[in-house]
């Protein structure tokens, strides 16, 4: 399941990470990079263990957690800590790979499945040229590249790239979620039936006999799925 | 029924409660989450320290939709608060239109006016929808916001509310680690810091405790009080919400002098300069546990409980300054036969009068259970709401027993603040018992709003109410000193009344919502200042109503919220004394009624801008019948007293960049009247010039969670009557410079 997640930072938010943004000690961005996606790499990424980092995580996921359309959609478990790339220059481009399966905590407190792979724009498209994120698997290719403040949600299975910025810079926040339900296929369905339910709910009420039904069904398979 | 965008994913639900630990301890797993929770209840309180918009409110009982309440409301979030720096409920309710204030007797009473009636301060203020029964300088520091329900509204509150009603509501403990300690200091000595702890303590409990400390000299009107107000919940998300808590706030204030009118108009004295002595004083204390349980039913219906009890004292005694132009007695007092005084100089002398001292006690006891589910019957939507409320009130008041009272030596334009005592004996009131007041109340209401077609809703509700007060007045020996009374006269009040309201709602779509509302609202004698006397407990209930035609529309993706309302208030069998004013009337031959239009606008206008405005132009207010005494019929006709015409505020701020935001805001009234004696027709005789006061902030972000910030409070200092009497008025505060550091962690 591909999906598009909007507004998940306000614009006040965008405002104050791009401040932030602006004076971030960047680095290079193969120091993440596993041994095979390093040889694709060609970006700037910034340190994890620093201040802008830490803030700009916490900014983001205080976003995350506001949202509804995404907890619906990824049923998250763990989420790695944000990373956030520059794209742009000389550094300007990551070609195909697929994300490693786990992610190491830094501070060794644990690891995260990378069933869900997440990318939240955070330059406006207009400012950049190129950068497009191009994404391969059963739904096909699709190019992303979406309004600054928005997520995109991709299963971690799939084969993806970064196309050259030829303009401008593309900034970029990057994470991963383990989901309390591993199959896409199985999330897809949930979030569908949750997005129906809703309408249903506000059509008939909470008390119709039939929504009670399968708000339980709802239930009910998740429990069946869930992993916890 | 709830709108789709106000029902939250399951998924959401299920989770959105147990995420905040991921900011420290990212690879914690989500734990826990209940299933089948339905109703989006705490949404809108999330948001009111980073908005002045706000859609939801509590106000109604249980929370609601505004745009699903059918009269005009504005609210006061906590950013604004924040904002201006509204220290207390008076300062914050400056930033609502149409609502004026009077001095009273002691100058220092909070005894607000809203189209043109008292929101009477032991009766219409409400503290998390139950009654806030004393008089005492309430603070903002524990509120989230304060909702202003303008009209009649006795079918959700009982006794009172002919001009609306004021609900603070109390911050509450939330799912997440954080604190917030601002410190401010300003001229006049101001200091003020404010700590907001908040800790999640389990899987569905947290604990918040807010606490404020506050001084300032004031050029002699000083400052001195603090507060302590810690509450936890549990079963926070769950089924079963439990919240208890404890509030106590203490005042050791100086009040500002009040200056008797000059020409007519307001004395042209400079603004802050007191004139008072080093005896003045407002002493107040605070303080009361409250409860509240909230469950929530399998089929969505929830039953909110909750109980609140305290004790609140007051004590104070001031000075009202009037201009002479020969040098006073002795006694204080200008030589009989002095010429009026036309023009002040800072040579000009001015008598200091004491104001009649004053102490009251009360205790008070609320609870209350409202009950809401949403329902389809007869193949329409329903949500109703019921609920029962119960109170048990009690005042004792205090007189000083007859004992001599210093005197108040003059003083000179020239010389505020000049460090004078009392001269001669009695530097402090002994106070005896004047009279005791103890009543017992309970209500019960029912209201249905019904989805009777598509767009279209129907609410109609019923209340009845059982009141029923005793009350004692102690009568002395006149000119006599004593604490023993010769005679008590005991005075039983008994009233059943109902009370009623309906509406209509038309709303085509998510963003538009109109209304018809009809509300009616009762007072008994026993309302304002409690005063039974044996004339007026016979006399039933004061009733009001009120009809209303409004909109609430949103605008640029609902960022932007504009409410409007035509309105006609009217009492229609008053007592024919004002309530205001203790009197021995004991007829209800008396009507008034008046009608205008208010406007909010609210939210944001783009990425960087946002407004809160709001505007009332009251074109009638107008006395129509009274009763036979002299005074009384020639008020007939004339407009009500403490009614501006034209009122309003707005707030208005600007994110020049992601660090910096400035702001503007100005809050005013046009030409202002005191009440006449004692049938509020406005003064003839006394008038205060309409004014405008500019405010302006500046707030630069070093962080999202360490600020700074800048205020200057009435830019041009304004000297303008804020608090009126019929015989002086009590100057609005000057010019306040006031400088700001926050943290939030």
């Amino acid at each position: 399941m591909l999906l598009h997640i909007k507004e998940v930072l306000t614009s006040e938010e965008l405002g104050e990470a791009r401040e932030i943004l602006a004076d971030a000690p960047w680095g290079d961005g193969r120091i993440t990079a596993g041994s095979q996606s390093a040889q694709a790499k060609n970006n700037e990424q910034l340190r994890e263990d620093c201040e802008q980092t830490r803030a700009l995580q916490q900014l983001l996921l205080r976003g995350l957690e506001r949202h509804q359309v995404f907890f619906s959609a990824a049923l998250p478990k763990q989420i790695s800590p944000p990373l956030f790339n520059r794209y742009g220059g000389a550094a300007n481009s990551f070609g195909n790979h697929v994300d490693s399966a786990v992610r190491f905590l830094r501070d060794g407190s644990g690891r995260v499945r990378t069933d869900i792979s997440c990318t939240l724009f955070l330059a406006e498209p207009g400012e950049y040229d190129g950068g497009e994120l191009v994404i391969e698997d059963t739904f096909g290719t699709q190019r992303v590249k979406l309004a600054a403040g928005d997520m995109v949600l991709y299963p971690g299975t799939s084969v993806h790239r970064v196309l050259p910025v030829t303009r401008g810079y593309r900034l970029a926040s990057y994470f991963w979620i383990q989901s309390m339900v591993r199959s896409d296929e199985q999330r897809r369905l949930l979030f569908e039936m949750d997005n129906h339910l809703r309408h249903l709910r506000s059509q008939y009420g909470e008390t119709d006999s039939g929504v009670i039904g399968l708000t339980s069904t709802y239930h009910n398979l998740l429990r069946m799925w869930l992993d916890i | 029924m709830p709108r789709e965008a106000a029902i939250l994913p399951f998924g959401a639900l299920m989770l959105a409660a147990s995420v905040s630990s991921w900011a420290q301890t990212p690879a914690a797993p989500v734990q826990g989450g209940t299933l089948g929770t339905i109703t989006v209840t705490e949404q809108a309180e999330a948001q009111s320290k980073d908005k002045v918009q706000t859609k939801k409110t509590s106000i109604g009982k249980g929370t609601q939709e505004i745009r699903d309440i059918p009269q005009s409301i504005n609210v006061i979030t906590e950013k604004l608060i924040d904002d201006v720096k509204l220290d207390t409920l008076k300062d914050a309710l400056h930033y609502s239109a149409g609502i004026t204030f009077a001095a009273t007797e002691n100058g220092t009473d909070q005894d607000i006016r809203l189209r043109g009636f008292p929101i009477a301060s032991t009766g219409d203020l409400m503290i998390d929808g139950m009654r806030d029964p004393s008089q005492y300088d309430r603070d903002t520091f524990n509120l989230d916001r304060i909702e202003v329900l303008r009209g009649s509204a006795s079918m959700l509150f009982g006794r009172g509310s002919t001009g609306g009603v004021v609900n603070q509501v109390s911050k509450r403990p939330m799912l997440a680690d954080q604190t917030d300690v601002v410190g401010t200091i300003g001229s006049g000595g101001y200091f003020r810091t404010t700590a907001d702890f908040n800790v999640r303590t389990g899987e569905t409990s947290a604990l918040r405790i807010n606490a404020m400390y506050n001084k300032a000299d004031n050029g002699g009107a000083n400052i001195d009080k603090y507060g302590i107000a810690p509450s936890y919940s549990w079963g926070l998300g769950t089924a079963d919400e439990f919240t208890v808590g404890l509030f106590h706030l203490k005042n050791n204030n100086v009040p500002m002098s009040a200056v008797r009118y000059v020409n007519g108009s307001l004395a042209p004295v400079k603004p802050g300069n007191f004139y008072g002595t080093s005896a003045d004083f407002v002493d107040g204390e605070a303080n009361y546990v409250h409860g509240a349980w909230k469950h929530t039913f399998a089929n969505g219906g929830e039953l909110r409980t909750q109980l609140r009890s305290g004790v609140f004292e007051r004590a104070q005694w001031s000075t009202a300054v009037g201009a002479c132009g020969a040098l006073p007695t002795a006694a204080g007092t200008c030589p009989a036969g002095t010429r009026a005084v036309t023009s002040l100089d800072p040579s000009t002398f001015l008598t200091r009068s004491s104001l009649t001292p004053r102490k009251d006690r009360y205790k008070a006891t609320y609870a209350q259970s409202d009950y809401s589910l949403a329902f389809d019957a007869l193949g329409m939507k329903h949500e109703l709401l019921t609920g029962i409320d119960a109170s048990k009130e009690e005042a004792v008041r205090f007189q000083n027993n007859g004992s001599t009272l210093g005197i108040r030596p003059p003083t000179r334009v020239g010389t505020p603040d000049d460090g004078t005592g009392l001269v001669g004996t009695g530097l402090s009131p002994q106070w005896r018992n004047s009279s005791n007041y103890d009543a017992k109340a309970y209500g019960l209401y029912v209201q249905d709003l019904v989805q009777v077609a598509s767009h279209w809703k129907v609410l109609g509700g019923i209340r009845y109410d059982n009141f029923k007060g005793d009350f004692e007045q102690l009568n002395y020996r006149t000119g006599a000193v004593s604490n023993t009374p010769l005679s008590v006269t005991s005075t039983h009040l008994s009233n059943s009344p109902w009370s009623y309201r309906g509406g209509v709602l038309y709303q085509p779509s998510d963003t538009q919502s109109y209304h018809l509302s009809y509300g009616t609202s009762f007072n008994t004698s026993a309302d304002t200042y409690q005063y039974v006397t044996p004339q007026n407990a016979n006399t039933p209930p004061e009733k009001s109503r009120n009809l209303e035609l409004g909109a609430k529309l949103d605008w640029l993706g609902g960022a932007l919220s504009t409410r409007g309302a035509i309105f006609r208030t009217e009492k229609y069998n008053e007592r024919t004394t004002d309530a205001d004013f203790a009197g021995s009337a004991y007829t209800l031959s008396g009507k008034r009624h008046t009608a205008g239009v208010e406007l909010d606008v609210v939210g944001r206008l783009g990425p960087q801008w946002e407004i809160y405005a709001s505007y009332t132009w009251v074109p009638v207010a107008k006395i129509d019948q009274a009763g036979s005494a002299a005074a009384a019929q020639a008020s007939i006709g004339q407009r009500v007293g403490l009614t501006p015409k034209q009122s309003g505020a707005v707030w208005v701020s600007y994110q020049a960049t992601p660090k910096l935001r400035v702001a503007l805001g100005a809050h005013g009234a046009t030409e202002n009247r005191p009440l006449t004696g004692n049938t509020g027709a406005a003064s003839a005789t006394a008038r205060v010039p309409g004014y405008v006061v500019a405010d302006a902030m500046l707030e630069y972000k070093f962080t999202p969670d360490v600020y700074v910030q800048l205020n200057v409070n009435n830019l041009s200092n304004k000297a303008y009557g804020d608090q009126l009497y019929p015989g002086f008025a009590i100057l609005g505060t000057k010019r306040q410079v006031l400088g700001t550091v926050g943290v939030r962690f």
